[in-house]
């Protein structure tokens, strides 16, 4: 968890309204009592003017003195609106809290604390979308409020310095254009893996994975049976993204890169989840084969932050031959 | 509780608060705000029930077309009797009360509280007594509430929130401190904001009911109960202020009168003064002053101590009559403030010293007093006859008011022999005319006897404070003051209980608010702007070469002066408004000087930090260099050596590196420094 405070910027003032209203009530009295001389009404005046200016200082009091503190979660997706969970403290020795609002975006979708009291804290959550993959700062936290009397819509932020790696979209399951080409190699190995094809069944032991454990056997046999499945050497994807495409010219073309790096990004984790060893290769970078969730973070965050690079001739090649193969570049997407 | 219910509930009850004030101005009939607050009650009840049938639009607009008749028939008559205000106010009522029973949509909510406001400036502007003060807080209390809810409901119905979890946030306390804050900055709004037209109200001083009833006893011609009336009413003639005297008498001659004719006495003849200022009145050496804010009693009298040797009223026509009485020529229409300059015992010598053949007069002097004045002044130097005759009335005659009305063909005859009790003008009377049937030149001298002293200092004398006196003609002492009312009939200075003390308390504030509120104008104003600025001036001067910690010295000490200035009793209305914003402006200031003042340097902090060192004894000349003064310190202060030591370090950085101090490094000498200078004050 990350403190995000430091100091704060005002943000202006917004009148509501309402506030808009009393404004104009207040100018109709200060009329009256200028035109009458009543001194009566002049009381009616100060104390709606003075009413304004408490309002003022109260409202400007209200968003200062606060501590944000946000943690993004790990899997962040580009498009893909994510909960950041945040505390807010407050610093104020004299004063409570009220009706804060508290977004990260100036015009976002706020999220609501009615109280905080002194030196109170609260926690919750803050629906984000980022749009684009890479590297986030989540630079400012905006705090505004409606308090004290709904007049005037307040706002300060602070500074956050919070940074988020925001992995690429991923693309709705069945969407996804680009489609492996069959894997070339023998099929699957006579050995215990995670593969689709059962191996043996043995007793369970200390150690396996529950996950393994055949529960209709076990049940009949009243002893933890334990599936041993075969590896599946078949079962490896080899995603080759030729990023060697140069500065990308126009809208659509860096549209279309970043399309194909979600592409990847999709084939990548689909492929994971389905137990695939998968390899991600690039001009500038290669992780090779494995599976598993580090694996699945290894090349989102390598797919996070891909780049164009120079072109180059040669064209990229897979570690194993044999295995299936996602060929993606800028000019031609194939699968070959 | 539901949102609506709550915004329901909060719009009733300042509708109710609303209108409170109009019958009391006279302004709407009781019948009408009974009617309207029983509606609102019984709309009360209706949410208490939980009820979800209300007035359909339809319903409020077939009301609003049936009130029409009435409206215009309301109009008839308010028209007949030359204002429309009522007919208007009838209408406001009736239209938030429909208003309040048809509430559908959010905004129908806000119409209902505009008419609520309507309902509340017409009672603000019809309200003159000092209690609307009260009702002002109140109702902004609850307008505050009613924004605050508003805004904290319309938030959480806006998440999705129904009912309930509004009723957790605590905003009472605050609401308490923004009303009082409110108050408190409107007061300078109050006295800032310009005034083009003359006050709404202009006889100030008259506790905003309009106190207009004559004050008789300075009036051209006195009639023997006049005063007896006057001293059974508690209403404030005057406050006096002395200043530089000892004790006093607390005696206030308010007109002398010479002839008397068929039971009443006519003045004596005045002259008048050029308006030119102060006017003598006697040669006495002047020992202290009086200064007197008299009410407007409907009369021309200038009640005076009886020691003033002169008085300053400012440039209005006065006239001076033969027994040294002052009369204005226009009768003042609000409180008049006037200065005296008051000798150490009464003056003797009036404007006319030698008595006329009006102080002779024997008019009204039957043969049995003429005997009795021979019986009981007896022979001797005048001074002891008239002794003698004021003694034998303390001695042989019973105050009481209760004479009033029944002094028959010739009321002193009566009173003399028949009732042998009445009140001061009887007894005065009686004397007088008793001593110039023994030849002693005398006359009546009316005015006041007496006040209550105040807490803050000063007195109030009251219409009851009304008395009558005699004033004798010695030879060798000139004219000299005789009274033979007895001493339980003479009201009498002193101090109060409890509740003369409330009642004290609560004269100061009528007069205060009528005075500085209802008819606070451009005069007043100028004046205070003008001293405020000469105050601003001065305090500018002041802190214009202070850093921050002297000027919050100098400001707490310029409010403290202003505090007390503002709490002196000798501080004018004007004085204290002045006083008051001069001190709300010495913070203002002070808060700038802190906010603008230069942020800290580490060379200042190391100068600063040289300074502490040399005045805790420590020998520095000015080629001590930082290193120097770094090991001297750690030396001769070894508890100090860190904190200064840090100084050190960040002036060479800064001195010699070129590297300025950022905010946390700040901090850090802000903190290095105090430590130093703690350890510093604890070592030496």
């Amino acid at each position: 968890m990350r403190t995000l405070r430091r100091r704060v910027v005002p943000e202006g003032i917004r009148i509501t309204k309402v506030g808009l209203w009393y404004v104009l009530l207040t100018v109709f009295t200060g009329i009256a009592a200028t035109n009458t001389g009543n001194n009566a009404l002049y009381m009616v005046f100060s104390m709606m003017l003075a009413s304004l200016v408490v309002s003022g200082i109260a409202s400007r009091h209200n968003v200062r003195a606060l501590e944000l503190e946000v943690e993004p979660p790990r899997e962040v997706y580009a498009k893909s609106p994510f909960h950041l969970r945040f505390r807010l403290r407050s610093r104020g020795v004299m004063l409570p809290r009220w009706f804060l609002l508290l977004s990260l975006e100036k015009r976002g979708q706020p999220m609501l604390v009615p109280y905080l009291p002194r030196r109170g804290s609260t926690r919750g959550e803050l629906e984000v979308l980022v749009p684009r993959r890479g590297r986030h700062q989540l630079e400012w936290g905006h705090v505004s409020s409606l308090f004290p009397f709904g007049f005037f819509r307040k706002g300060a932020r602070h500074r956050l310095e919070a940074e988020v790696l925001v992995f690429p979209e991923i693309f709705p399951s069945g969407t996804r254009r680009a489609e492996p080409t069959a894997p070339t190699g023998r099929g699957p190995a006579r050995r215990s893996a995670w593969g689709h094809d059962l191996h043996t069944l043995r007793e369970f032991r200390q150690g396996d994975d529950p996950r393994g454990i055949h529960w209709k056997q076990s049940a009949r046999t009243g002893e933890l049976v334990y599936i041993e499945r075969e590896v599946e050497t078949g079962h490896r994807l080899s995603i080759l993204f030729d990023n060697g495409v140069g500065p990308l010219v126009g809208e659509t073309a860096a549209e279309r890169f970043e399309s194909l790096v979600s592409e990847a990004a999709t084939a990548a984790v689909e492929h994971l989840g389905r137990g695939f060893h998968v390899e991600l290769v690039t001009r500038d970078r290669r992780l090779g084969f494995a599976t598993g969730q580090r694996q699945k973070l290894a090349i989102l965050e390598a797919l996070a932050l891909l780049e164009p690079v120079a072109p180059a001739a040669e064209p990229l090649q897979p570690s194993d031959s044999r295995a299936a193969l996602l060929r993606l570049a800028l000019e031609h997407e194939v699968a070959a | 509780m539901t949102f609506g219910t709550e915004k329901r509930r909060l719009l009733a009850l300042l509708a109710m608060l609303a209108p409170l004030p109009l019958p009391f101005n006279e302004v709407l009939g009781w019948g009408w705000l009974l009617g309207y607050e029983a509606g609102l009650l019984l709309y009360l009840l209706r949410i208490g029930r939980g009820a979800e049938q209300w007035l359909s639009i339809t319903a409020a607009n077939v009301l609003a077309i049936a009130y029409l008749p009435f409206l215009l028939f309301d109009l008839g008559v308010g028209r007949q009797s030359g204002t429309l205000v009522a007919p208007v106010l009838h209408l406001g009522l009736f239209a938030v009360t429909v208003k309040l029973f048809s509430l559908r949509r959010e905004r129908d909510k806000w119409h209902a509280a505009f008419g609520i406001f309507f309902l509340f400036l017409a009672a603000m502007a019809t309200s003159v007594h000092l209690s609307v003060a009260l009702y002002l807080l109140v109702f902004v209390l609850l307008a505050l509430l009613l924004f605050s809810r508003f805004a904290l409901l319309h938030l959480l119905g806006a998440f999705g929130h129904r009912g309930g979890e509004a009723l957790r946030v605590p905003l009472a306390a605050f609401l308490a401190a923004s009303t009082i804050a409110t108050a408190v900055v409107a007061v300078p709004l109050f006295a800032l904001l310009p005034r083009v037209q003359r006050p709404y109200i202009t006889g100030y001083g008259v506790g905003g009911a309009g106190q207009t009833s004559a004050m008789s006893g300075f009036s051209d011609e006195v009639t023997l109960d006049s005063i007896g009336s006057i001293r059974s009413s508690r209403q404030r003639a005057m406050r006096v202020e002395y200043e530089g005297t000892g004790a006093h008498e607390m005696r206030f001659k308010g007109g002398t009168y010479e002839r008397y004719r068929d039971g009443a006495w006519q003045k004596a003849p005045a002259w008048l003064e050029p308006p030119r200022g102060p006017v003598r009145l006697a040669p006495e050496q002047a020992v202290g002053e009086a200064r007197i804010w008299l009410e407007p009693l409907g009369a021309f009298g200038l009640p005076l101590p009886v020691e003033t040797v002169q008085v300053d009223v400012g440039r209005r026509p006065l006239t001076v009559d033969a027994g040294g009485a002052v009369r204005l020529r226009r009768r003042p229409d609000q409180v008049l403030q006037y200065t005296a300059e008051v000798a150490a015992s009464p003056v003797s010598v009036a404007r006319q010293p030698e008595p006329g053949s009006a102080a002779l007069d024997l008019t009204g002097l039957s043969p049995r007093m003429a005997t009795l004045a021979r019986e009981v002044g007896g022979n001797g130097p005048p001074a002891e006859q008239a002794a003698r005759l004021e003694r034998y009335f303390a001695e042989n005659y019973e105050y009481t008011l209760d004479l009033v009305g029944t002094g028959g063909a010739d009321p002193l005859e009566d009173f003399l022999f028949t009732q042998r009790r009445g009140h001061c003008e009887y007894f005065a009377s009686a004397m007088v005319l008793l001593l110039r049937s023994q030849g002693i030149p005398a006359r009546l001298a009316v005015g006041f006897l007496g006040g209550e002293r105040t807490p803050l200092g000063y007195y109030i004398v009251r219409q009851s404070n009304a008395h009558a006196w005699v004033e004798a003609w010695l030879p060798g002492d000139g004219w000299r003051i005789f009274d033979p009312t007895p001493p339980a009939g003479r009201p009498a200075a002193g101090e109060q209980g409890l509740l003369g003390l409330a009642e004290q308390l609560y004269d100061t504030m009528v007069f205060q608010w009528d005075r500085y509120v209802l008819t606070y104008d451009i005069d007043d104003q100028v004046a205070v702007v003008g001293s405020l600025l000469r105050g601003w001036r001065d305090l500018w001067e002041r802190f214009r070469q202070a850093d921050g910690a002297t000027a919050v010295a100098e400001a707490a000490e310029a409010v403290d002066i202003a505090t007390e200035a503002a709490a002196s009793p000798n501080a004018g209305g004007e004085a204290r408004i002045t006083w008051l914003l001069a001190g709300l402006a010495a913070l203002g200031g002070a808060w700038l000087v802190l906010r603008l003042r230069r942020p800290l340097t580490a060379t200042r902090a190391y100068d600063e930090l040289r300074r502490h060192l040399a005045r805790a004894g420590l020998a520095l000349t000015p080629a001590t260099g930082p290193l120097a003064l770094e090991r001297q310190a750690a030396r001769r202060f070894p508890a100090a050596a860190v904190p200064a030591a840090r100084v050190v370090q960040l002036y060479v950085a800064e001195s010699f590196g070129g590297r300025a101090v950022d905010d946390p490094e700040r901090h850090e000498l802000r903190e290095a420094l105090a430590a130093a200078r703690r350890e510093l004050r604890r070592t030496s």
